[in-house]
């Protein structure tokens, strides 16, 4: 401890006050130039490229400038460089088992950037989180939610988890599942829907409705209906959709079923006669 | 009270509270006239075959709106006179057979297709806002549900004779002349008409027309051409509305980017 005191002193005797005033203008300086030319890429490549790679170049250009001034700083303070470099192995060695986790989300993080599954402003689903991609940083990737929540998604998670994109393709299926009774007029409500949907005009015409019968179930006949509409009309199609749907079944007079168990109890007199 | 077609379209002299009632179609329009103010009020009354046809200009408000029709505000300051006007689609329009249609090799057919209008309304030299006649449906025009473009569809077949085709207000009438240059025939359900490169004209009967449309398929392409005029059968127009889209008039396309 006396030692390293020691050496501070005759470090500034020897004209170390001039020293920490010139690494405190390179620091300056160089913060200064740095961040001014991340904004300068950041106003090049606006609009000329998407989102994503002008955050990637912004960031790139950042962290460089900043860590050539802090080289320059240390080489200002009398630090032998060639010594740093290495050590620099070392270092990595400790750092790597010290943030196996950060070092993880960061290898991740460029694993997501060469695959590019989805870019800043699309809408992707994971587990039970939909929202927009606002950031794709080092370490996480961050949504903003419909209700105006940001979540952090570590970068590690998502490549081992399903990733939806809502907003890849242009077009996109509004499904409706229901189910009838098996006394119904099945060909009658295929007709219905198909009238709904060419008076919806937000459902396209082409890729036409398509109108399936899945099958018996326990409670009734399966039926799904499904249309197509833009990505952006999505969502008020669907509402559309289902509140004209179950308007025409209601006023047409078919009945939708719920699920229901129909119990026999069986009676010594009667054993046969069901009950409800 | 006019019933002519060629008087719907133009300047409209509204002064202060009043207003004017138009009937285009199926489109019912109101529109008010305050000091510093145009409310306008739309609502959809028929279907798009409708051929009524109606403009009055009213003292007072207009009080007979009904609730359910689509209302906007424009205030004005500097003021100026209200233009009324036709525009052709913002996206291209889609004509679907009601069989599958072919052409054989070496053939050449013409058909008209029509499109319904849009309404465009100008205070003074500047533009208040732009609507649809009749809302048409969308549909993709595409190879795939990832590849293609997002078209309107035309609710009317096409027709293979002018005189089929009825004189309507709220629609333009597109003259297409198809070529068949391929050894193969051509077999088509749905040709995507590129409306944007399309200029709208007035005729003397209150018919609307487009450019007339000159597409010869070869094998695997269709060189479409636009005419510099509708055809000779429209007789005396006038021109309404410049093309949307410029680019070389010389447009072509692989046979899957028209016909589907």
């Amino acid at each position: 401890m006396d030692d390293t005191w020691n050496h501070i002193l005759s470090w500034w005797a020897e004209g170390g006050d001039a020293a920490i005033g010139r690494t405190l203008l390179v620091l300056v300086l160089g913060l200064l130039v740095a961040r001014a030319a991340s904004a300068a890429v950041r106003r090049l490549l606006a609009n000329r490229t998407s989102a994503q790679h002008e955050m990637i170049a912004q960031r790139v250009t950042m962290y460089g400038l900043v860590s050539i001034t802090l080289i320059a700083a240390l080489h200002e303070l009398g630090f032998d460089l060639s010594v740093l470099v290495g050590a620099a192995g070392i270092l990595t060695v400790a750092i790597g088992f010290a943030s196996k986790t950060a070092a993880s989300n960061i290898i991740s993080g460029m694993f997501l950037m060469g695959e590019k599954p989805f870019s800043i402003g699309d809408i992707i689903t994971v587990g039970a989180t939909t929202g927009e991609v606002t950031a794709i940083d080092l370490l996480s990737v961050k949504i903003r939610t419909f209700d105006n929540l940001q979540v952090r998604i570590p970068n590690e998670s998502l490549l081992t988890v399903q990733v939806t994109t809502l907003s890849q393709f242009p077009i996109r299926r509004v499904e409706i599942n229901m189910n009838v009774g098996f006394d119904q007029d099945v060909a009658a409500i295929r007709e219905l829907l198909m009238q709904i949907a060419d008076e919806t005009e937000l459902i396209l015409e082409s890729p036409e409705p398509a109108f399936l019968v899945k099958g018996l179930g326990e409670s009734g006949i399966e039926l799904m209906f499904a249309a197509w509409a833009t990505r952006e009309n999505w969502l008020a199609m669907r509402t559309t959709l289902v509140e004209k749907t179950a308007r025409a079944l209601s006023e047409a007079g078919f009945e939708l079923s719920g699920p229901h168990r129909k119990i026999v109890f069986a009676h010594r007199d009667d054993a046969h006669s069901p009950q409800q | 009270m006019t019933s002519s077609s060629s008087s719907l379209w133009g300047n409209v002299d509204l002064p202060p509270d009043t207003h004017g009632e138009w009937r285009i179609g199926p489109l019912q329009m109101w529109i008010e006239r305050a000091e510093h103010e145009w409310s306008l009020a739309t609502k959809i009354v028929a279907g798009g075959l409708d051929e009524s046809i109606a403009y009055a200009r009213v003292d007072g408000p207009a009080t007979e709106v009904p609730d359910d029709a689509e209302r906007s505000r424009c205030a004005v300051g500097r003021g100026g006179a209200l233009h009324v006007g036709p525009a052709l689609a913002d996206r291209p329009v889609v004509v679907r057979a009601e069989e599958p249609f072919t052409l054989l090799s070496g053939d050449e057919t013409t058909f008209y297709v029509s499109s319904p209008i849009w309404l465009r309304l100008c205070v003074g030299d500047r533009q208040w806002c732009e609507f649809p006649s009749l809302r048409p449906s969308d549909t993709w025009f595409g190879p795939s549900t990832r590849e293609g473009e997002l078209c309107y569809a035309s609710r009317t077949a096409a027709r293979m004779s002018l005189a089929d085709a009825p004189v309507l207000p709220a629609r333009a009438l597109t003259m297409v002349r198809l070529h068949n240059e391929d050894d193969t025939v051509l077999v088509f359900e749905r040709l995507k008409i590129p409306i944007g490169y399309l200029g709208l004209f007035a005729g003397e009967d209150g018919r609307l027309w487009t450019h007339s449309l000159q597409v010869v398929r070869t094998r695997e392409s269709a060189d479409v051409d636009v005419d510099s005029a509708p055809p000779a059968s429209a007789g005396t127009v006038a021109l309404l509305e410049g093309q949307r889209q410029s680019g070389p008039n010389l447009l072509k396309r692989t046979i899957h980017a028209l016909f589907g």
